[in-house]
């Protein structure tokens, strides 16, 4: 007889049914859960992907519009006369600004700002904005204001309660207020400084004032396009100490932006932790399920290519359906973020495309990370076989396997994302020790608390011997909510010390009054004023501002293997403190600190003892012995490691990342920088504005200023935390209800059973409380000390605070964990109470 | 004194979507301790709720239920308490193995020697080589015969059983009424039993025909020849 089954058979079919079949299992919980991750998964990496590429697109629109020239070099000193003559020489435009941070003063009004004096060619490209009043109609201008005359940011006139005409005293040169500065050409060379402006013109008497204050020169320069890279190599060899920006060089905030984006990549990975374990509970019965299914088909006529046709073809109407409702949920995400973006930067962009590309990447990058979670599955299809149903053995592959594939597409995302070593190895660390702690209190608890009621009796010892039983998926649920509450607990504590600790510890080792820079002269007036004025002045730390060259005789750029915090931050000149004995909120990690005997003199291989801090150490991969040299007031001195440092509380917060004798400061010609604090009485706050009105240039931020930046960036970071601990609470959620129905029916033929050995509802309902109350108890064990672990591995090295765990405050957290997760377990167990001994009977179960 | 369950006067009713339909009407019967009674019917007929009923596991629209143990009359809770089932498809917990299962009941009462006198039960039922077995481990008579071990730890005065053969084959089938019928003779256990299985009919001491809402005795020769 002809065989016809494959005839008749044809792809359409197939393919009709594969659609059917998905249709009539959509509303299935598994299914649901699965496809909820899957959504969730999709939008959170299609909006970080396409925010960040939006976000990239705004910066180098933002830098092609407003770098202001081809060229523009800036340095701490003026640039030597001889290559000034050879870059002029190459240009068809010139023009030079010095830039002064000073605090401004009006009777007794205060705001700090930062002075730009601009020669008569400025601006080079591009026009300013100024407005006559606040709120007056805008002009262009094509030059600077006159000379005596000063142009103000709109925040300058609040805060000093100026109107345009009045006269403005700054050190001692009097200056008529005659606008509003609205719009610098060249405003983004200012990075991401928010400092209020002032605009001055270079022949104003004001330039003389600031002699001898730290001051920023910047040179910027018109160039035809076949000259302007050789200006830049030139420049680049000449001048390897200065800031060298062009338009092929991007924007000052692209790599603060990369590294941001590094972060968030970081809470990707926890993210899709959490989905591995959702898809390790829920998965395998899908897995198992499809197994038969594809089976059954196989035993009516289907091939192997076929049956492959199906598989493939249902993951991918899981992965179109899911991509189909995250893509709008991301694209809104991305239109709130880059609202919140421009708003943030003070942004006002022109049309920007939509990124498409970005859109595309990241959906090809999200598709290959669930593909390869898929694998495990698509493992069984190839093993499928009619012997699977005769022996009614269809099993889905071990899990050790899908762990393998989990952890496969996990490493492959944090690779892709984390480029800060140290952060992610104290977060991972955490969470693995987390992971120990619950793996070990769920053995002792079950096997101790069994073998001890192996003689005992009752519901609560049925309760233990059940979830012995089912250990190893009783051990995954452990470990996905107990992550889950460590991240959570550990975020919501992170944000309660930030706060204390700015609010409480800075007001009592810090006094109210932070002196962020001021010179010698400055201090004596400031110590003067404050014995005047019965104010104290707490710390006085001398330093000198200094920037890495060389690393080990190799340059900077070169010698950096990969991009860091601490690199990206030493790309800036650095304060270097000089010291003979280790401040008491220091404490030596590696090496040995200098003695003031033993450094008497320069050592005889003209190397100066540095102490580094840890955490730099690590990032930039510093030991011991290796040679820094820094650049200092015009003079390279090298620098041999020989101690590494770190903070340690309780003796004030101001801290160095790099420390040195004090002899440096007589081989250099300039006297050292000081940075401290002061602790002002009410009564002498007034009498600040004339201290500031002698000391421009003094920089000094109040407590209240600081916490009020602080509450902004609290209030940011309060934002991002909220929809990261959303989407924790939401993956949390996921993960209980994949646990629960993976043993739901056999909870119902449990409690079928239990009704008919003669136990009420009551009782069944009191064993699934039981089980949640063991482990959710577990759980806030486990997540007890992950959550301390982290705390002591990242509080000391990123945010340099000590941490002291709130045991009354982790305590409240984990009973009201406890109490939610047992009401949640009740809920999700519900199900599984709706049986009688009826069902039992009729074999429903 | 033998205990024994008093159905009296039951009926059960059941609304659909258009009407009400009587499933059974005006039964009575008593069901003694130390005796085997089965119910035997077409199926839908009612004898899984008359069953249940018995048990004091479902509700009865009208009649009554009584319960009286060694002379007293006692709750219906105390009924279920004095109770154990067996199912045709077993239905052990797979998470425990075969001493498990059976120490179950006994634990969940309060028994400290629970696994002590689950291990005799099992020696009973002679499976006692297998007590670490899961479920998955065993053949379908092994696990009746833990199910059946596991409604007799406990010693109760009364077996509901529904279809306890129905998913064996014949040779195991046999083996199994032999052991339930011994050992409800030998601890005195009143039975209680849903099947369509002559066989097993026959050796009950009382047979129970439940047709077309009413009750009645099935006698022998009916059965024998049926």
């Amino acid at each position: 007889m002809h065989d016809h089954t494959n005839q008749n058979i044809s792809n359409r079919s197939l393919l009709s049914f594969a659609v059917k079949k998905w249709l009539s299992e959509y509303r299935e919980q598994d299914n649901s859960i699965l496809r909820l991750c899957t959504i969730v998964l999709i939008t959170v990496i299609l909006c970080l992907t396409i925010s960040s590429a939006g976000i990239q697109q705004r910066l180098q629109q933002n830098f092609d519009q407003l770098l202001g020239a081809d060229l523009v070099i800036s340095h701490s000193t003026p640039l030597p006369e001889k290559e000034l003559i050879h870059l002029r020489a190459l240009a068809n435009e010139t023009s030079y600004a010095q830039l002064v941070n000073v605090t401004l003063t009006n009777d007794e009004h205060w705001h700090a700002a930062q002075i730009k004096l601009v020669d008569e060619h400025y601006p080079l490209r591009g026009s300013l904005k100024v407005s006559a009043d606040i709120g007056a109609a805008a002009s262009d201008k094509n030059e600077p204001p006159i000379a005596d005359t000063i142009w103000l940011d709109s925040r300058l006139y609040s805060a000093l309660q100026l109107d345009t005409g009045a006269v403005l005293t700054i050190a001692e040169t009097k200056l008529t207020v005659a606008g509003v500065l609205l719009h610098e050409p060249d405003r983004l060379l200012e990075g991401h400084s928010v400092a209020a402006r002032g605009l001055v013109h270079m022949d104003s008497p004001l330039s003389q004032a600031f002699t001898g204050s730290p001051t920023t020169h910047r040179y910027s320069f018109n160039l035809s396009k076949n000259k302007l890279n050789d200006a830049i190599t030139w420049a680049e060899q000449q001048l390897p100490h200065a800031d060298i920006l062009h338009s092929g060089s991007g924007h000052p905030l692209a790599s603060f932006w990369q590294r941001t984006e590094n972060f968030l990549g970081l809470v990707m990975v926890v993210l899709f932790f959490m989905a591995a374990i959702t898809f390790h509970l829920a998965g395998r019965r899908q897995q198992q399920k499809q197994q038969y299914r594809l089976t059954l088909l196989f035993t009516m006529g289907l091939n192997n290519k076929q049956v492959w046709y199906m598989a493939i073809f249902d993951w991918m109407l899981d992965l179109a359906h899911s991509a189909i409702v995250a893509t709008p949920l991301a694209i809104v995400g991305y239109i709130l973020a880059m609202q919140q973006f421009d708003a943030f930067m003070q942004l006002n962009q022109q049309y920007i495309s939509f990124p498409h590309a970005a859109l595309l990447q990241s959906f090809g990058l999200v598709t290959v990370l669930l593909f390869i979670f898929q694998l495990p599955a698509w493992l069984n299809v190839s093993n499928i076989s009619p012997s699977l149903l005769l022996k009614q053995g269809i099993h889905s592959q071990s899990s050790t396997l899908s762990w393998v594939f989990s952890g496969l597409a996990i490493a492959l995302l944090a690779a892709f994302y984390s480029d800060n070593p140290l952060l992610t190895s104290i977060t991972l660390t955490g969470l693995i020790i987390s992971v120990i702690v619950m793996w070990a209190a769920t053995w002792t608890v079950l096997i101790a608390t069994e073998k001890l009621s192996r003689s005992g009796h009752g519901l609560f010892v049925f309760s233990i011997e059940l979830m012995r039983q089912r250990l190893n998926s009783k051990a995954t649920q452990i470990m996905g909510l107990g992550l889950c509450l460590t991240l959570m607990l550990f975020s919501f504590g992170l944000m309660k010390d930030f706060s204390n600790v700015l609010q409480q510890y800075t007001r009592s080792h810090d006094g109210n009054l932070l002196i962020s820079q001021a010179s010698q002269p400055q201090v004596h007036h400031l110590e003067q004023w404050a014995q005047d004025n019965h104010a104290q002045v707490v710390t006085m730390k001398p330093y000198h501002n200094a920037k890495l060259i060389e690393i080990n005789g190799q340059p900077f750029a070169e010698a950096i293997a990969h991009p860091s915090e601490a690199s990206a931050r030493l790309k800036k000149p650095i304060r270097l403190h000089v010291t003979d004995s280790l401040p008491s909120n220091n404490r030596v990690v590696n090496g040995h600190f200098w003695n003031p005997e033993s450094v008497t003199s320069v050592p005889a291989n003209g190397q100066y003892h540095i102490s580094v801090e840890q955490e730099v150490m690590t990032d930039m991969g510093f030991s011991i012995g290796d040679e820094l040299t820094f650049l200092l007031n015009e003079e390279l001195k090298t620098f041999s490691i020989t101690a590494s440092h770190v903070y340690q509380g309780g003796r004030g917060s101001i801290t160095f990342w790099f420390q040195t004798p004090t002899l440096l400061n007589e081989h250099l010609p300039k006297s050292p920088l000081y940075m401290g604090s002061m602790e002002i009485p009410d009564g002498a706050w007034a009498t600040l504005a004339h201290l500031w009105k002698r000391l421009p240039t003094l920089r000094m931020v109040t407590l209240q200023e600081l916490t009020a930046r602080f509450d902004q960036t609290l209030k940011l970071l309060q934002s991002v935390l909220s929809i990261f601990s959303g989407l924790i609470l939401f993956m949390s959620i996921l993960v209980m209800a994949a646990s629960v129905q993976g043993h739901n029916q056999s909870d119902k033929a449990k409690n079928g059973l239990l009704l008919g050995f003669g136990l009420s509802k009551k009782q069944c309902l009191r064993l699934v409380i039981y089980e949640w109350l063991v482990t959710a108890l577990i759980v806030g064990i486990g997540s007890l000390a992950g959550t301390i672990a982290i705390g002591h591995l990242m509080y000391q090295s990123q945010f340099s605070m000590p941490y002291q765990a709130n045991w009354l405050w982790l305590t409240g957290i984990i009973a009201l964990s406890t109490a939610l997760i047992v009401a949640l377990g009740a809920i999700f167990n519900r199900m599984s109470l709706r049986i009688s001994v009826r069902e039992l009977l009729q074999e429903s179960i | 004194m033998n205990s024994f369950i008093e159905l009296q006067n039951i009926a059960k009713t059941y609304q659909t979507q258009d009407s009400q339909v009587e499933l059974f009407d005006n039964i009575n019967v008593t069901i003694e301790q130390g005796k085997a009674t089965a119910i035997v019917g077409a199926s839908g007929a009612g004898k899984s709720t008359l069953l249940l009923i018995c048990a004091g596991l479902e509700q009865q629209s009208t009649g009554n239920v009584r319960y009286v143990s060694k002379g007293e009359s006692r709750s219906i809770v105390q009924l279920k308490q004095n109770s154990g089932f067996i199912f045709q498809q077993f239905h052990l917990l797979p998470e425990l193995n075969a001493l498990q299962n059976v120490a179950l009941p006994l634990k969940l009462r309060g028994d400290k020697h629970a696994e002590k006198n689950a291990l005799c039960w099992l020696e009973n039922v002679g499976l006692g080589a297998r007590a670490k077995h899961k479920p998955n481990q065993l053949s379908g008579g092994e696990q009746q015969r833990v199910a059946i071990a596991r409604s007799l730890s406990t010693q109760p005065e009364f077996i509901f059983a529904d279809e306890p053969t129905g998913n064996l084959d014949e040779a195991t089938a046999a083996t199994i009424t032999d052991l339930l019928f011994d050992l409800i003779h030998e601890n005195q256990t009143g039975l209680v039993m849903v099947t369509h299985n002559t066989e097993l009919a026959l050796r009950c001491d009382n047979r129970l025909n439940l047709k077309q809402g009413s009750l009645n005795n099935y006698p022998v020769e009916e059965l024998a020849y049926a």
